[in-house]
Formats: C-alpha cells, sequence, structure tokens
C-alpha cells in the first residue's frame, strides 16, 4: 500500500514535470524546470531513498519503474533544452532579416562597366581570324600618301581618290600626310616589313571627310585580310570568306563574289551574304534582293606588290576588306551611328553583358 | 547609269530570259529577277528597277475644231475636239499654243495619267468639260508643258497616242558602273557584256552610210590633247525632229528632253557612249573650231551661265578667231550654243586626252554626263557612227563627216599565259575555264581578239576597253564572264601564329577596367583647339588641313582633350559618375618619323566617387596598374605639373607624374581641376553639380613592354606578424618617399607595407601616418629581437627623411 502510493505520487510528479517540459519557451523557464527536476525533496527522489525500506520482493519491479520514470524526465529535459536552443538560434536569425531586393534594386549605372561594342565585335572577327591561321596587326592611323594610296595603285586623279575624300594633314609637304582612308596601308606596311607568307587581318581606325548620316561616321573601322604566298588563287578567296562569314553569322548565311574594281586588287570581287533580317527572302533592309554587301576583296593587283618589292612570278595573294561598324551596328540593333562618338553613359551601359 | 529594258532590246536578243512583249507587273517578274540576276553577276550593279508602263490607256489623238471664250474666264477657253468617235467632245483647256485644225492628246474621262491625275467629267464655269487636253509632261514625254503637245498633222484621229508615238511599256534599270567599264556607260556597252554573258546574240548597229573625208583646211588641233576631231556641218536644222518614243526614253534614263538637236545629241551620247558638241555655226567666227591647251587666265561663260576661269592644264575649244568658246570635253561655251533659231549646224565629234579632262572637271568642281565618259574612256573610234546615227535620228539630210585629226593608237596586245589564267583563279577544271577563250566564245563577244599560241593566247582588246592594259586585266575578264559563282572553292589555312603576348595583354587590360566598372569610350581622336588647351596642352598639335568643323580640326595631343568632351556631355546631361576608360592614339608635330607625325598609343581612364576625392577615385586603378608592371617598374614622381606639351596638366598639388625605372615620364595620374571640366561654360555649372574627377593616362607601350610580375614565390608556412607604425610627417615629405624608405628598411620579410591611417591637422603643424606591415618568414615565426631591430630601422629610415616614428 504505502509503496504504491509513493510511486503514484512519484509518476504524477514525473507526469507534470514531463508536461512543464514541453511548453518551455525560454532559458530561464529550463533553468527552473531543471532545479525543480534535481529537488532532493521531489517524490522521486523521496522514493528512490526510501528503497531499502520496501519489501525485497517487491524491489526489482519498483526499482525498474524508477529508472523509467528517471529516463523519462531526462529526456524530456532533454528535448527542452534543444527546443530552447533552436528557438534562441531562430530569434537570432529572424533578429538577422533583411530584404535581398534591398541590395539588388540599385542604379543601372552601378557596377561592372563594358567593353566598347566596337571592340567587342572587332574582338570577335579577330578570334575567327585567328582560328584560321591568322596573325593580327595594326598600323598607325595618321598615314603617308604614299601608303595610302601610291603604292595601292591610286594615282592622283584616279576616281578612286573622290570617292575617299580625306582629310589631309597641315604636316610635312602639301597632301603628303593624312588620316588613312582605309585599313588598307598596313598591307603595305607588312608587306614590306615582312617576307611571304603572310596571313594576317589588320582592324583599326580610319577617316572619311564625309558627313555623318544614320549609318556612316566620319572615323570609323575596318578589318582588312592579306595572304600572300605561293599558289594563293581567286578559289582560296572565295572558300576563306565563306567560311569567315558562316564562322560569324553562322551556317544559314552564304556568302557570294560578284565582279568589282578596286585599283589594289584584279580580279576583284565585291562580296555580299544572305540578308540577315529576312533570310534571304527579300525585305527593306536588303532592298528586295535578299543580299547585303559587306566588303571589297581582290587578288593582289601586281603593282602593288611591284610597289613594296615582292616578285609576282613567286608569290600571288589576296586581299578582302570591311566595315566593323556595320557589324556592330547590326549586332545591336544600334538605329543611328552618330550617337557613338558622344559616348553617352546612358548608351554604354547598354553595351554590357553583350556577347 | 540608267537603262532602258526597251533600249537594251534593241541590241540583245533578250528572249531566252523570256522576254516577249507580254507585260511587266513589277520588278519580282521572274525575267526582270533573271535580268538582275545577270547584271549583277556581271558586275554592273543594279542598284534600283522601275517599272513603267507606257500609262497611257485612254489618250487618244484627237482634232480641234472649235475653241471659244467662256463668260467670266480669261485663263481658259472651251474647245470642241474630234476623238473619232462621233459627236464633238467639249473639253475646258488652259493652254494657248494651239489652233483649229491642231492635232493634239485628248485623256478621256476615266483616264489615269503617268503622273498619278485622274481625269473625268466636271463643269468649269458652268460649263462641261469631257476630258482633259495634255501637254508633253503630262503624257510623260518629257518635262515640257508649257503648252499643248502638237501632233503631226497626218495623225489619225481616235488612234491611241501610245501607238501613235510608238510609247511602250518599259523598265528602268539603274545601274552603277565601275570605273574599269568604261564600255558600260553606254546602251550598247551594256548589252554587249549581256549578250556575252548570256551566249546570246548581238546586234551590231547598221554600218555607217555617212561619207567621210579629210578636210582641204583641216581645223588646228593639239594632238597631245585631242587624237581625233570629226565634226560634220548640217543645215536647214529647223526642220529637224526626235521621236516622242526616244525623247520618254531620255527622260526615263535621268536627261531631259530639251529640243531635237539636242537631245539627238544626247540620246547617241546614251546609246554608243560618244559625246558631241552642236554649234551654231552662225555664231561660229570664222566657221571654224580648233582645240589647244587653254591660255593663263582665259575666261569663258558656260552653257550654265558660269563665268569660269581656264589654265594651262585645261583644254579649251577656240572658235576661227582663236577665242575660248567651250570647255573641252565636259561644257560647251554660251557664245556659239544653238538655240531654237539655229538653222546651220556644226557637230562635234572629238576624242580627248582622259587625265586632262579628270583634272580639269575636278578643279572646276563641274561634271558632265560627256566629262564622266571621257575621263573613264571613250572609244576614239565611233565619231562617224555618232554622226551618223545623229542624222538619222534627227531626219536631217546625210552630211559629209570630216576627219581633222586622227592620230589614236590601237591597243597592243598581251600575252596571256594559260599557267597563269590557271593560277590566279584557281579553278581546277581547266577545259571549262579556257572555254572562255573559244571562237564566238564570250570573250569574243566583248571584243577581245584572243589568239591561241604556245602555252597562252595572244589577245588584242577592241578601242572601248582601255581599262585593259595587261594579262590580270584579261584573266579578270575570263573570270567575270567564267562566272565568280562557278569558281570552286579552295580551303586554306594560315600558319596560325595567335595573338601576341601584347594583343593578349591589351585585352586583359580592357577586361580589368571593365570589371573595375569602367566604360570604354569612343576615342574622340579630333579635337577642338580649345578642348587641347583645357587638357592643359598649348601647342604641338597636328591640325587637319581642311577640316569640316572647328570641333574636329586638330589631331588630339592628349587623351584627356577628347575625354574631356564625353566628360562635359554626360555632365551637362546630369550623369555626373563618369567612369571611363579608352585606348587610342595620341598624335604630336615632334618626334615622329617616316615623314610622320609622332603617334603613340595610351591608356587614359577617369574616374569619379561619391566620396568626391578624384585621387581616391583613381588610387586603386593605379594601383593595379602597377601589378601589371615588374615590381618597381612603375614609380610616382614629385607632385605637381609635368613641363612640356605631350602631357596634359592636372590639378597641380592633386596630381603626380608616373615614372618608369629609368626616371622618364610614362604618364599622368592625379585630379582634373574643376574649371578643366566645366570648360568655356559648356556646363552651367550652377545646375549641374559634378564631383572631383581622377584622371590616368599612361604610355601603352610601357605598360605593355613590362614583363609582368616574376616567378610565384611559395608563402612562408608560419604564422605571420602585422606590425603597425605610427609616423609623424612633417610639412614635404612624400608618404611614396617615406613608403618606400620603410619598405626597404624592412628588408625581405616584409611581404606587405600600407597606408591605414591618416590625419591631417587643420593647423600647419606635423601630420599623422600610419603603415602596416605584414611580416612573413619562411624560416620561422618572427621573434621579438628580430622585430625589435626592424623598428630600428625603420625609425633611422623615417628619421632620415625628416619623419619621426611615434614609439610607444
Amino acid at each position: 500500500m504505502e509503496t504504491g502510493g509513493g510511486l503514484n505520487e512519484a509518476k504524477r510528479w514525473v507526469e507534470e514535470l514531463v508536461g512543464r517540459a514541453a511548453r518551455v519557451a525560454s532559458g530561464a523557464e529550463l533553468s527552473k524546470l531543471r532545479e525543480a527536476a534535481g529537488d532532493r525533496g521531489s517524490p522521486l527522489s523521496s522514493l528512490y531513498r526510501s528503497m531499502k525500506a520496501i519489501d525485497p520482493a517487491l524491489r526489482p519491479e519498483v526499482g525498474r519503474q524508477l529508472q523509467e520514470l528517471r529516463s523519462q524526465l531526462d529526456s524530456a529535459l532533454e528535448a527542452a533544452s534543444a527546443a530552447v536552443l533552436a528557438q534562441e538560434v531562430e530569434a537570432t536569425l529572424e533578429a538577422e532579416r533583411d530584404d535581398v531586393g534591398g541590395y539588388l534594386c540599385r542604379s543601372r549605372y552601378e557596377g561592372i562597366g563594358s567593353l566598347h561594342l566596337i571592340t567587342m565585335t572587332r574582338m570577335e572577327l579577330e578570334d575567327i581570324f585567328v582560328a584560321l591561321g591568322y596573325a593580327v596587326t595594326e598600323g598607325p592611323e595618321v598615314e603617308s600618301e604614299w601608303n595610302n594610296f601610291e603604292a595601292l595603285n591610286i594615282p592622283k586623279f584616279h576616281p578612286a581618290r573622290a570617292s575617299q575624300d580625306s582629310f589631309f594633314l597641315d604636316f610635312g609637304d602639301e597632301e603628303s600626310t593624312l588620316l588613312r582612308t582605309h585599313t588598307s596601308p598596313v598591307q603595305i606596311r607588312l608587306m614590306q616589313a615582312q617576307k611571304p607568307p603572310i596571313y594576317a587581318i589588320a582592324p583599326g581606325r580610319v577617316y572619311r571627310r564625309d558627313t555623318p548620316d544614320a549609318r556612316h561616321t566620319p572615323a570609323f573601322h575596318q578589318i582588312e585580310a592579306l595572304v600572300v604566298d605561293e599558289g594563293i588563287s581567286f578559289a582560296n578567296l572565295k572558300a576563306t570568306i565563306e567560311s569567315f562569314t558562316s564562322a560569324y553569322f553562322g551556317p544559314s548565311i552564304k556568302a557570294r563574289l560578284r565582279p568589282a574594281y578596286f585599283p589594289f586588287t584584279e580580279p576583284s570581287a565585291e562580296f555580299e551574304i544572305t540578308c540577315t533580317i529576312c533570310g534571304g527572302s527579300g525585305c527593306r533592309t536588303c532592298s528586295g534582293t535578299g543580299w547585303i554587301e559587306l566588303g571589297g576583296s581582290g587578288m593582289v593587283h601586281p603593282k602593288v606588290f611591284e610597289a613594296v618589292g615582292i616578285d609576282p612570278e613567286v608569290y600571288s595573294g589576296f586581299a578582302f576588306g570591311f566595315g566593323i561598324d556595320r557589324l556592330a551596328q547590326m549586332r545591336a540593333g544600334l538605329p543611328d551611328m552618330r550617337v557613338l562618338p558622344e559616348n553617352d553613359l546612358r548608351i554604354l551601359a547598354q553595351f554590357r553583358g553583350r556577347r | 547609269m540608267k537603262v532602258t529594258l526597251q533600249w537594251l532590246r534593241e541590241f540583245v536578243d533578250l528572249s531566252t530570259l523570256g522576254f516577249d512583249g507580254d507585260p511587266i507587273g513589277s520588278s519580282r517578274d521572274e525575267r526582270v529577277v533573271a535580268l538582275v540576276g545577270a547584271l549583277n553577276e556581271l558586275g554592273m550593279v543594279v542598284e534600283g528597277v522601275e517599272i513603267v508602263p507606257a500609262g497611257l490607256d485612254g489618250v487618244v489623238v484627237a482634232e480641234v475644231l472649235e475653241i471659244s471664250e467662256i463668260e467670266g474666264a480669261d485663263k481658259i477657253r472651251l474647245t470642241r475636239v474630234d476623238d473619232g468617235e462621233g459627236p464633238l467632245r467639249p473639253v475646258v483647256c488652259g493652254a494657248w499654243n494651239f489652233q483649229v485644225g491642231d492635232k493634239v492628246p485628248l485623256a478621256k474621262p476615266g483616264t489615269t495619267l503617268p503622273n498619278g491625275l485622274n481625269i473625268g467629267s466636271r463643269r468649269l464655269k458652268g460649263v462641261a468639260s469631257e476630258g482633259m487636253l495634255c501637254s508633253p509632261a503630262e503624257v510623260g514625254i518629257s518635262l515640257e508643258s508649257g503648252g499643248l503637245l502638237i501632233l503631226d498633222a497626218s495623225a489619225p484621229v481616235g488612234e491611241s497616242l501610245a501607238s501613235h508615238l510608238g510609247l511602250e511599256d518599259d523598265v528602268v534599270i539603274d545601274l552603277a558602273i565601275e570605273a574599269n567599264r568604261p564600255d558600260a556607260n553606254s546602251v550598247m556597252g551594256v548589252a554587249r557584256d549581256l549578250a556575252a554573258w548570256l551566249r546570246v546574240s548581238f546586234f551590231e548597229p547598221e554600218l555607217v552610210p555617212v561619207t567621210v573625208a579629210e578636210p582641204a583646211n583641216p581645223f588646228k588641233v593639239d594632238s597631245a590633247l585631242c587624237d581625233r576631231l570629226v565634226t560634220a556641218e548640217f543645215s536647214g536644222v529647223e526642220a529637224a525632229s526626235f521621236p516622242a518614243k526616244l525623247a520618254r526614253r531620255l527622260e526615263l534614263c535621268g536627261m531631259r528632253s530639251i529640243s531635237p538637236l539636242v537631245d539627238a545629241s544626247n540620246y547617241v551620247m546614251l546609246e554608243i557612249g560618244q559625246p558631241s558638241h552642236p554649234y551654231d555655226l552662225d555664231r561660229l567666227s570664222g566657221g571654224a573650231i580648233a582645240v589647244r591647251a587653254a591660255a593663263p587666265g582665259e575666261q569663258i561663260t558656260t552653257l550654265d551661265g558660269i563665268e569660269r576661269t581656264l589654265g594651262p592644264e585645261d583644254i579649251c575649244i577656240a572658235d576661227g578667231r582663236g577665242a575660248p568658246i567651250g570647255i573641252a570635253g565636259i561644257m560647251g561655251g554660251r557664245e556659239t550654243e544653238i538655240t531654237g533659231g539655229t538653222t546651220r549646224m556644226l557637230l562635234e565629234v572629238a576624242h580627248f586626252d582622259r587625265a586632262r579632262i579628270a583634272r580639269t572637271s575636278k578643279r572646276l568642281g563641274l561634271r558632265s554626263e560627256a566629262s564622266a565618259r571621257f575621263e573613264r574612256g571613250v572609244d576614239p573610234s565611233i565619231a562617224e557612227r555618232a554622226i551618223f546615227r545623229f542624222t538619222q535620228l534627227t531626219g536631217l539630210d546625210v552630211p559629209t563627216a570630216l576627219v581633222h585629226a586622227s592620230t589614236y593608237t590601237l591597243p597592243e596586245p598581251i600575252w596571256v599565259e594559260t599557267r597563269k589564267v590557271m593560277a590566279t583563279i584557281g579553278h581546277d577544271d581547266l577545259e571549262a575555264l579556257l572555254a572562255v577563250f573559244d571562237r564566238s566564245g564570250p570573250l569574243e563577244a566583248i571584243g577581245l581578239d584572243c589568239q591561241p599560241g604556245e602555252g597562252g593566247f595572244v589577245v588584242t582588246p577592241p578601242l572601248y576597253r582601255p581599262d585593259i592594259t595587261g594579262p590580270h586585266d584579261v584573266i579578270e575578264e575570263v573570270a567575270r564572264h567564267f562566272g565568280y559563282a562557278r569558281v570552286a572553292s579552295k580551303m586554306l589555312r594560315g600558319p596560325g601564329v595567335g595573338l601576341t603576348p601584347v594583343q593578349r595583354f591589351e585585352r586583359q587590360l580592357r577586361e580589368l577596367l571593365v570589371g573595375m566598372g569602367f566604360y570604354e569610350s569612343w576615342p574622340a581622336t579630333l579635337v577642338a583647339p580649345g578642348e587641347q588647351l583645357d587638357a592643359g596642352t598649348s601647342s604641338g598639335w597636328v591640325a587637319l588641313s581642311d577640316p569640316i568643323s572647328a570641333l574636329e580640326s586638330t589631331l588630339r595631343v592628349t587623351v584627356l582633350a577628347g575625354l574631356l568632351r564625353a566628360l562635359r556631355y554626360n555632365v551637362a546631361r546630369r550623369m555626373p559618375m563618369v567612369n571611363l576608360f579608352e585606348i587610342g592614339p595620341v598624335f604630336s608635330q615632334d618626334g615622329g618619323s617616316g615623314g610622320l607625325p609622332r603617334e603613340t598609343r595610351r591608356l587614359a581612364v577617369l574616374a569619379a566617387t561619391d566620396g568626391d576625392n578624384g585621387l581616391e577615385a583613381i588610387g586603386s586603378t593605379l594601383a593595379s596598374l602597377r601589378d601589371f608592371c615588374r615590381p618597381g617598374a612603375l614609380r610616382v614622381a614629385e607632385q605637381g605639373t609635368i613641363g612640356g606639351s605631350w602631357w596634359p596638366s592636372l590639378h597641380p598639388t592633386r596630381s603626380c607624374a608616373l615614372l618608369d625605372g629609368n626616371g622618364s615620364v610614362v604618364g599622368v595620374a592625379g585630379e582634373l581641376l574643376r574649371s578643366q571640366v566645366a570648360g568655356g561654360g559648356q556646363i552651367p555649372a550652377e545646375q549641374v553639380n559634378f564631383p572631383r574627377y581622377g584622371y590616368l593616362e599612361i604610355d601603352l607601350d610601357f605598360l605593355s613592354a613590362g614583363s609582368g610580375p616574376g616567378q610565384i614565390l611559395p608563402p612562408s608556412v608560419y604564422t605571420s606578424s602585422d606590425l603597425d607604425f605610427s609616423f609623424a610627417v612633417p610639412h614635404g615629405v612624400s608618404i611614396m618617399d617615406l613608403h618606400a624608405a620603410v619598405s626597404s628598411a624592412l628588408g625581405p620579410l616584409c611581404q606587405d607595407l600600407f597606408v591605414f591611417d591618416r590625419y591631417t591637422p587643420e593647423t600647419d603643424g606635423d601630420s599623422y601616418l600610419g603603415l602596416r606591415a605584414r611580416l612573413e618568414s619562411p624560416e620561422g615565426v618572427i621573434g621579438e629581437a628580430i622585430t625589435r631591430k626592424l623598428i630600428e630601422s625603420v625609425d633611422a629610415a623615417a628619421a632620415g627623411l625628416g619623419a619621426r616614428l611615434r614609439r610607444g
């Protein structure tokens, strides 16, 4: 009787404490609970202490039940302690709450800058030609009349000079120096400096005395390719233009050549590509023809070889060139080229992230 | 050069393309597409196609039978005309150049004229008008609109005007003719090329039945200037006529129809490429002309009424007394111009020196259809043909053509090696390629005489192809008439050297700056002198000899001169956070080589921060650049402006020169003056706030020449120690010097040394500087003994500069 009463009391007490433990909401409550559980006067402690007084026959069973109550209480406390810890962590994290949007919604002008649209286009073109095995070369923007015209078989009064109206400089003899009107003088420099074989491109800035419009600025950019080697033919020129255009524009874009006249090449050809807007079916951009004119090309003229001292009986070569700006304009859908020299940040910022 | 389909068809059989007479509805008609394709493949690029129907349905020949006044109207009259359909038709008309009995065009109600005008029945001043009587302009045969078109008396009443005049539906094709194709500046030349390409018949025009004779007293001709002069005298020219059908062709090809004589002269030029010039023989002193070099300062009033001054470079046509009456091959003079009253006429057909015509035309800024043809090249042998065609078109009596000069030379034969043809074009099917040389092949069709020889051909070009002078010219014709599209492509690859280290460095540099938040700008290399001055240079720049505008009249000596424009542009638009960089050229009068101005490339960086401190803004960029160089290769010099005109001047107490290892100036860094940014009031200062800008300009060759940092060293495995130093720095001691001294005092143990604290008192006393050193040793933890020794060395080094290490 005695024993059963003490056990029941201890059970009730443990039940109450386990119930409290499930509701513990703070570290302070947890401490109080631990204090209560360790109270030497608690029914559980009293029962332990009175074990000797219990009938030895019942003792093992009582001991087992006591042990069970103790472990119930211990796990409840442990769980409560974990819960409190979790609550504290959660509270700390909650206190640190912040809205990511506050950091993302910033001025569009903040952050990284950008390469110029022209540079991006130029680098992509360079990469294509580097992959085709060409070297990249450059020349000065200020040139001699000889390099820019004379050596390229464009003597004075040649009609081709009129179509490349030049900015001559107040420097040296009259009309002896100018801002280069095309990248072709780099060809001359290359052939004078280097024995064939030559496989090179020359990207760069050129100047013409034209009135600016939506597609032209007085300073603009060209890229020129020159190959001089033994056994170079028009068939090689054609293949090179084809592989360049399909590398840059994609395999669905075809290239074609048609006869043209340039003083520094013969045979000469203009090259066109499938219109990238309509895919060849005809639209306003291509004036309904399905083709867009891209640049000029041809076999290096014997007079050019003569000017630079390369023997045309041993070597032959081809050259071709085209505008970088037009490709850049197409790439970005830029309606008017005249905004570029202004360096308006509101334009430049839109070059960011382009490929 | 514009040609029309019907005109071409007089010379070339286009039935293979399907042209037969069926109307052409649009430029997408497959026959037109095929024709355009053929012209393009020949290099006569089609720039425009215009379908021009005769457009005269409902316009008929009518006879004016009555003319009466309309009450209350003094500008219009009522006519009654017979259109062959029964009752007379009342038509109100505002023209006055006709009388009863004249045959005129009548546009019946319901007609739409070529100019788009719809004709209906209406009432004018209470009078019914059923249609309209038409001027030449209204029926589209000339621009003449001064009165009605008066038709032949024999014109049958009621006949459609189009069939009476022989007007046809036509297609106008606008061709871009290259400079090496003088033959293609004529309908005949285009047709000849087309016939050769399509392998169809070319109709040689009728042979010349004019009598050709040598004059008893030939006109004086300077043979160096003119190698052919043929003239013909015509009388009774007031009776000359010119078919309306052909006048319409002139209009379609962009030339005005003026009078039968002028029209015929122009028509011959467009058709066969030979310009000619008519003189009023009664106004021509001495009835003779001469060809000579102009005397210096000689003056002449040309047909356009402008007085022009000639010089000895120009070719002048003189009259019998020797007075100038025309600029040869370019434009005739007003004095001897033919007029409506001319009865006797001299037609001059000549061949002038190409280069001189080109020079004179350029110098005078006077380009005519004739000069354009002469400077490209005209066939010197077709003068008689031109005279015959002129006579035929005008219906005048056949004259005698007098040959005053004929000293032109025949083209030289050209030896063309088969091997060279093959090597240049690179098409392996040699047989197909060489078929172009065949008898009755395309080369022969365009007039190249090809005689087979051992391993090649002897090719003699025709007189109308003066551009063909060497084997490569012939090879181009072979390729052209073989077809560029037929040449089989042959892949070619280069040896593949890749980008050079310098090119790779430049790309890296650009990417670095982009990552730091800078935008690459478009280099403004052409700037105004004021911008050069604002950038702090005062002379030494190269000017353009003939700039378009003063704003772009000089080449920049410093990048800053160009970047200031971009800066001001953005600041004025309330975009003050201008962070730009540029890699571009600068130019100067002195220091160049090879007869050219000096041109070098530089990197420039313009930086802004919220902190309103330009040096702060540019500091990290400069520090990063230094990492591209070998240690110690980029040094900072004494603060202040740099002498000379080769570098920009910045804020004099907030800037420095950048030096290479040898102490030469390779750049400048610092802060821009506010006045530099504001310029001459280009930015309304009270309206726009802008921060202080940092600026850096540095020689690109210097940056790229340094091969960068050396070998990578493994870091020490032992714990490092930080050592903070605080210095009292008197005015005048530079931080860079102090840093260098401390760094060298600490020696190789010092892995990093940087400013971590600065204090400058308001008063004149010393400022305070905190330097933090990170010390590491590969041999072990740095102990107190070593630290104490280092502090002593730093103390001594600082003292050596006049600074004091604060201790304890």
